[in-house]
C-alpha cells in the first residue's frame, strides 16, 4: 500500500513541472530584457578600456605621490626589523585576488624558528562560497585539503615540524566551476 | 571567444533553459516576480562567467548551481532584510493581476505544489532537482555542494515529510 503511494507521490511529484505554464510572452521580454543588458555591458567595457590609459596616469602620479612621502612607513619597519619590505611577505601572507583561471598558486616562506603551528584559511568574498584550496609542504606533499565553514574555507593548526622551515605552496581551485568573486587568503604560523 | 559568439551561446542557453531555471526558482521563492528577477540575475551571471566553465558537458548543472546559489543568497538576504520582505509582500499583493497571466499552475495540482511549498528549502530543492528536474544524484551533488549520502538521505526524509504535508489534506493519488 505505502509502496504503491510512493510510486504515485513521484509520478505526481514528476508531473508538477508540467502543471506549471509560463507564459512565452513573458518568457521572451526577459530574454530582450537579458540581451539589451548584455550589450550594454559591451558599451560599459569600452568605455572601460577608454578610461584605462587615463587611470593609468592618476595611478602613476599616485605612486609618485606615496614613494615621495613614505618616510613614515620606512620608520615603522626599520622598527620591526623588516628595512626590506619583503622579510614579512615571505614570513606569512595575506592576499585579496580572484580566481581567472582553473587554478592559482601561492608560495609561502615558512620558518619553524618563528612558530612550529600554522593556520591556513580562505575568506570567499562573494555569495556563492565556491573557492576551496589544497597546501603542499615544500617537498611536494600534500598537508591537506581546507575544510569549509560557511564562507569561510579553514585548514588550522598545521604542524610545521613534520615537514621543516621552507616553501609551502597553497593551491585555490574551484572544485564546481569558477564563477568569480574576490577572496581573501591568509597565511600565518605562531 | 568573441563576445558576439559568447553572447549568442548564453542566449541559447537560455531558449534551452529558462523556463526550467524559472520554474525551478519559483518552486523555491513561491513568488512569481522573485523568480524572474532571479532567472535574469542568473542569466546575467553565465554571461559573466561563461570563459570560466570547465567543462561544457555539465552546462545543465552548472546553469542549476548558479541559480542555486543566487536563490539562497537572496532566501539568506529575506531573512535579514525585514524592508525587502514587507516590500515583497506589498509587490505580491500589487502584482496579483499579471500574475494570473504569467505563470500558470494546473488547479489539480495546487495541492501538490502549495505541499511542496510548505517544506523546509532544502528538502523542496532536493525534490525538484532530483524528482521534477530528473537530475543524477551526482549531478544533484555538483549543483548543491552535498556530498552523495546526504543527497540520498535528505531526498528520503523530504519525501516522507511531502507524504505526510498532503496526508493533511485530503490530496487524492491518481
Amino acid at each position: 500500500m505505502s509502496n504503491q503511494h510512493d510510486h504515485n507521490l513521484f509520478k505526481d511529484v514528476k508531473n508538477l513541472d508540467e502543471s506549471i505554464s509560463w507564459d512565452p510572452k513573458r518568457q521572451f521580454e526577459l530574454r530582450k530584457r537579458i540581451e539589451s543588458e548584455i550589450s550594454n555591458k559591451k558599451r560599459e567595457r569600452k568605455l572601460k578600456y577608454n578610461l584605462l590609459p587615463i587611470t593609468g596616469l592618476i595611478g602613476a602620479i599616485c605612486i609618485i605621490i606615496i614613494l615621495f612621502s613614505s618616510s613614515t612607513l620606512l620608520e615603522e619597519s626599520v622598527e620591526l626589523g623588516n628595512t626590506s619590505g619583503q622579510q614579512f611577505a615571505e614570513a606569512e601572507l595575506q592576499v585579496e585576488d580572484v580566481l581567472t583561471e582553473n587554478n592559482k598558486t601561492y608560495t609561502v616562506n615558512l620558518d619553524i624558528e618563528k612558530g612550529s603551528e600554522c593556520n591556513f584559511w580562505l575568506n570567499n568574498l562573494h555569495n556563492s562560497y565556491n573557492y576551496k584550496y589544497k597546501v603542499y609542504a615544500p617537498d611536494g606533499t600534500l598537508i591537506g585539503k581546507s575544510e569549509t565553514a560557511k564562507s569561510q574555507e579553514r585548514l588550522y593548526a598545521v604542524d610545521l615540524s613534520k615537514y621543516g622551515s621552507g616553501v609551502y605552496t597553497v593551491k585555490v581551485y574551484s572544485p564546481y566551476g569558477n564563477i568569480g568573486g574576490k577572496y581573501v587568503l591568509r597565511v600565518r604560523n605562531f | 571567444m568573441q563576445r558576439d559568439e559568447k553572447k549568442n551561446e548564453v542566449l541559447s542557453l537560455y531558449d534551452l533553459y529558462s523556463r526550467r531555471v524559472l520554474k525551478f526558482i519559483f518552486t523555491l521563492t513561491k513568488d512569481y516576480h522573485t523568480a524572474e528577477d532571479l532567472t535574469h540575475e542568473t542569466f546575467i551571471r553565465v554571461y559573466n562567467s561563461y570563459g570560466q566553465l570547465k567543462n561544457k558537458e555539465k552546462v545543465e548543472s552548472w546553469i542549476f548551481r548558479i541559480a542555486h546559489n543566487i536563490t539562497m543568497d537572496y532566501m539568506r538576504r529575506k531573512k535579514l532584510n525585514i524592508f525587502e520582505h514587507f516590500s515583497h509582500q506589498y509587490r505580491e499583493k500589487e502584482a496579483n493581476n499579471t500574475l494570473e497571466s504569467a505563470i500558470m499552475i494546473n488547479e489539480s495540482f495546487q495541492e501538490l505544489y502549495e505541499a511542496l511549498g510548505k517544506l523546509k528549502p532544502s528538502y523542496r530543492e532536493v525534490v525538484i532537482l532530483r524528482k521534477i528536474e530528473g537530475m543524477s544524484t551526482k549531478e544533484t551533488c555538483e549543483i548543491l555542494g552535498w556530498s552523495e549520502s546526504k543527497v540520498k538521505s535528505t531526498l528520503l526524509r523530504a519525501l516522507k515529510a511531502l507524504q505526510q504535508e498532503l496526508s493533511k489534506g485530503e490530496w487524492v493519488y491518481e
